[in-house]
């Protein structure tokens, strides 16, 4: 049998190790120590248990605002003087190999959770600990920051702990502490079983922060064995799908206690929490996190496998959403958005033909057609009794000129152009992975079948051109001036190939005839008018105004005044 | 419907023919070639300058001149010097020089001029009163081969013609009312013949006639201030048609003159009194002139009035459509005489014949068929294509659009067949929105 050191003190081979576990960049927070506290009794509760199946696991925390003390109250199995010993040792050899791999940054697992206790000393100077253990006599100790210089030992006080179990008090330096335990209270305890706890003295009961209720939870089958439990599903809460931002949070929990909050960007739609298998998986030393690479790893491939599932219980939400018209303020761009970032491959493709079927009554598309522009859905687009349906890039702006006047040629000849909406200009789910760039690559890719023939306007574009009837004939010798009708909306000339087209629909266009007729000059009159009336035009057609013949191609008077008519 | 028709000076100034004032100018620089007495000259210059540059006022000068010093002689007093003798040669210059300006204007600016007028009698009676020497109006008709009557019979095979008179009711009637460069006296004043060509006489002309018989005559155009002469043949006969002409016109239209003579001033009230009465000019103003009220003023150029304006109204199935077709015309008072010479003047670079097209077809110039027609046969491509653009203002439209529509069809796919499709392409569109 070992020898016991009494009353125990911390035993280190140097102070300044313990100054580095106990100063701040080892715990994120002070309010740690909170967290730590509670999931010491939980682990004592853990053991208790595993003797006494039937044991129903009490854990009370109370905090005192009149003595600014917290005290953790567990009906765990409670410690004896060795155990108390042990721990000890075990808090400096932890501290030996947290400092041997200090200067590398890489701070193992350790097996038990005990050096959580030197966290204590992050909001208070002073912490008892009455304890008993089954049929042992009940102990009390009284430990000091003073004993961070490994010499002095812990002090033996009356023990406060008559039935089985241990009670914690932290003496809390100073009353900021205890306002950050008590707000943080809910953050580190969710769910943690059989915990209650209440503000002295007037006994107000302050809740647990809870699981994911606003989740609609999924069913899932078999889970990773560092699973213990898990609570994941599609959320429930407006507020949570007006925001998304295409990450989904999941918070991981030890037994109740919040661990450790895993965020996976791109996939969206599904919230929750899960109960780790400390078995399986270690937390680091400070309780903070679990080991970055292998674990988020398998939690990343676990919310992946579920996440379909959760897709699934997602749509249905919206389905009952829109019709209870609780989502009905939503612009159009965000439901596309939406149904763009809706994965469509693989374990998703039963989701995406839910969501497709959901979503064909949004409206997602542009509609161009003559001088109208509206706003539709795939529904509507599959009644359109067109032929064709053209589709055109989403910006029109940032679009090549010819693309943009076959657009107009095709709105002019009564053609449905089709303008996919895109994502959300205003970020809505910014870090999702989309499966679609626009609305009108679904129609491509998915609904082809139940559309009319689909054709690309920047594959057609000549062709569209070409088959735009010229209202005339400005000049007949090289290069070419035609005038069309564009729409009011197309630019008053264009450099189609090497033809020039002036757009007599436009107000500048019509000038642009008028002045080349006044003046007479053949292609230098076009130059000089196009210089007044449209000069951004002027880079593109100089280059086919270049080789001009000497004598302009003069216009008799009566094609002027037939010009000036038709053009106007 | 009888038109009368009276035409001054100003109808004769597009012809080239200077006015009263112009003329003095230029008179003066030939009689500087004429190496007269400087001294003359110099007195000359003073009355110019008195005068305020009025060729009338000079001649009325020399002719005074020289009547006293005929008066002093024959009061047997003879002016000493070579005075006289310069005054009398400078009077004879100006007879001549007012024949010689007058003979400038060529065939071919006079059928510009009037035959469209011409052209169009149709039905009409015209009857052409002017006060102007030249023959513009005479030259057109006889290339028209439209017969008229200016009280003098036919050449026949002589070179000259005798005074016959009026008779009859001829469709065109010319009266010139103060004579012609081709109008002669005999020195006794017993007779007055046309020659077939003018000549202008310095003073007097010994020509044979019949072979044999030989006779001397002097000009009989009636200057300015020779009212006197107006007693003499023919010039009671034209003013009494002249008169009857007033009486008995369905129009009246006076044309380029200032209504400074009394006589056309008096003949324009008879007129205004009655019937519809015109006058046109450039300036639609008549300082210290007081026209009746009633006479309607048309601010154009004759050349606009002759060739366009006219010509149309002439179409008219009334005269009172006649009229108005004359109050509603919008001619301009540019000369459009030099317009349509450069047009259809081969020897011109086409780049000025086009741009005399082009202010026709700006102006809206109602051109005649023929004109148009022979713009249309150019060898020049382009002044071809620009002569469409005269068709639809022409009063010969109709004729012309059908000529076109063939042109079309037969030079489909050329430069000017491409123009004239468009010139079909626009009486549709114009058509239509009528």
């Amino acid at each position: 049998m070992n020898q016991v050191k009494w009353p125990p003190h911390f035993d280190l081979d140097r102070q300044h190790i313990l100054d580095l576990l106990t100063g701040d960049r080892f715990y994120s927070d002070a309010d740690a120590a909170l967290r730590e506290a509670i999931l010491n009794s939980i682990d004592a509760c853990g053991r208790r248990k595993a003797t006494e199946p039937k044991l129903l696991p009490r854990i009370e925390v109370s905090f005192n605002r009149s003595s600014q003390t917290v005290s953790v109250t567990d009906n765990g199995d409670g410690m004896d003087k060795e155990e108390i010993s042990n721990l000890f040792l075990k808090i400096g050899a932890s501290a030996a190999n947290v400092a041997s791999q200090a200067g590398q940054g890489n701070y193992k697992a350790i097996g038990e959770f005990g050096i959580g206790v030197v966290s204590y000393f992050l909001v208070c100077d002073r912490f008892e600990v009455h304890t008993r253990k089954s049929d042992k006599e009940a102990l009390g100790l009284e430990l000091t920051r003073s004993m961070l210089d490994a010499t002095t030992p812990a002090k033996e006080i009356t023990a406060q702990q008559d039935t089985r179990g241990t009670r914690l008090i932290l003496f809390l330096k100073e009353e900021r502490f205890f306002d950050l335990l008590l707000k943080r209270f809910p953050h580190w305890a969710r769910d943690v079983n059989g915990l209650t706890a209440v503000i002295e003295p007037d006994g107000t009961t302050i809740d647990q922060g809870g699981r994911s209720d606003q989740i609609q939870r999924i069913t899932i089958g078999e889970t990773p064995d560092w699973v213990e439990e898990c609570l994941l599903g599609s959320p429930t809460n407006l507020d949570i799908w007006d925001a998304l931002d295409g990450r989904a949070r999941i918070a991981i929990l030890y037994r109740g206690v919040f661990v450790q909050s895993v965020e996976l960007q791109g996939l969206w739609g599904i919230g929750g929490s899960i109960y780790v298998d400390p078995k399986r998986f270690r937390p680091k030393l400070n309780r903070e996190s679990f080991i970055a690479e292998g674990f988020s790893e398998e939690v990343t491939r676990f919310i992946q496998s579920v996440h379909p599932k959760a897709l699934l219980e997602a749509i249905r939400f919206i389905e009952r959403s829109m019709k209870e018209k609780t989502m009905s303020e939503w612009t159009h761009y965000k439901w596309a958005t939406l149904w763009l970032a809706v994965p469509r491959t693989g374990l998703y493709a039963e989701v995406a033909e839910t969501w497709d079927e959901v979503f064909r009554n949004r409206e997602a598309f542009r509609l161009l057609q003559g001088d109208n522009e509206k706003i539709v859905s795939l529904a509507e687009l599959q009644k359109i009794g067109k032929p064709v349906l053209y589709l055109a890039p989403a910006d029109l702006r940032s679009s090549s000129v010819l693309i943009r006047h076959a657009v107009n040629v095709l709105r002019a000849l009564g053609e449905p152009v089709v303008q996919g909406i895109s994502r959300d200009p205003g970020g809505y789910l910014k870090y999702a992975s989309f499966a679609l760039g626009s609305a009108t690559d679904s129609l491509l890719s998915y609904f082809a079948d139940s559309l009319p023939e689909i054709k690309m306007v920047g594959s057609v574009a000549h062709e569209v051109i070409r088959r735009a009837q010229s209202v005339e004939e400005l000049f007949m010798t090289n290069p070419k001036v035609l005038i069309f009708r564009l729409g009011d909306e197309a630019s008053p000339v264009a450099r189609v190939e090497e033809e020039i087209w002036v757009n007599a629909d436009s107000p500048a266009g019509r000038e642009i005839v008028k002045e080349v007729c006044n003046r007479n000059e053949g292609h230098l009159g076009l130059l000089v008018a196009c210089q007044k009336h449209s000069p951004s035009i002027i880079p593109e057609i100089t280059p086919l105004l270049k080789n001009l013949d000497n004598e302009p191609q003069l216009l008799g008077p009566a094609r002027r005044q037939y010009l000036k008519i038709i053009a106007s | 419907m009888r038109v009368l028709l009276f035409a001054g000076a100003g109808t004769s100034v597009e012809l080239g023919v200077p006015a009263m004032r112009p003329m003095v100018l230029q008179f003066r620089t030939h009689l500087v070639e004429r190496a007269l007495a400087p001294d003359l000259l110099n007195r000359m210059d003073k009355v110019i300058q008195d005068s305020d540059y009025d060729m009338e006022n000079l001649i009325e000068q020399l002719d005074s001149l020289a009547g006293g010093y005929q008066t002093l002689e024959d009061w047997g007093d003879n002016v000493k010097g070579e005075l006289p003798k310069h005054v009398s040669v400078a009077r004879t210059e100006a007879e001549w020089f007012v024949q010689h300006v007058c003979e400038r204007i060529t065939p071919s600016d006079a059928n510009k001029m009037w035959e469209p007028t011409l052209r169009h009698i149709g039905g009409h009676q015209l009857t052409i009163a002017t006060t102007n020497y030249d023959r513009a109006i005479e030259m057109a008709a006889t290339k028209l081969r439209l017969p008229f009557c200016d009280g003098f019979g036919e050449f026949g095979e002589t070179e000259w013609a005798e005074w016959a008179g009026f008779a009859g009711s001829p469709t065109l009637r010319i009266l010139k009312i103060h004579g012609s460069t081709d109008w002669y006296h005999s020195t006794d004043g017993e007779s007055v013949i046309k020659l077939r060509h003018a000549i202008p006489v310095f003073g007097e002309l010994s020509i044979v006639v019949d072979g044999e018989k030989r006779i001397v005559v002097r000009n009989a155009a009636v200057l300015p201030s020779r009212e006197k002469k107006k007693n003499q043949l023919p010039y009671p006969q034209v003013g009494y048609e002249l008169r009857r002409a007033a009486y008995e016109a369905d129009i009246a239209i006076f044309v380029g003159t200032s209504f400074r003579d009394p006589d056309i001033l008096d003949i324009c009230r008879t007129c205004t009194a009655r019937i519809a009465t015109f006058a046109v000019s450039k300036s639609g103003q008549y300082p210290g002139i007081n026209l009746p009220s009633s006479t309607r003023i048309l601010k154009q150029s004759a050349s606009c009035f002759f060739i366009s304006i006219l010509p149309t109204a002439l179409t008219a199935p009334s005269k009172e459509e006649f009229a108005y077709s004359l109050e509603r015309s919008t001619g301009t008072t540019t000369s459009i005489l030099e317009w349509l010479v450069v047009a259809t003047d081969s020897s011109r670079t086409v780049s000025d014949r086009l741009a005399a097209i082009d202010k026709l077809a700006e102006e809206g110039v109602s051109i005649g068929e023929s004109e148009i027609s022979s713009l249309l046969s150019d060898p020049s491509t382009a002044v071809r294509k620009y002569a469409l653009g005269l068709v639809l203002a022409s009063h010969e439209k109709d004729s012309l659009i059908q000529k076109v529509a063939e042109l079309a069809e037969q030079e489909q796919g050329s430069e000017f067949g491409i123009e004239a499709e468009t010139l079909m392409k626009l009486i549709e569109i114009l058509e239509q929105s009528a």
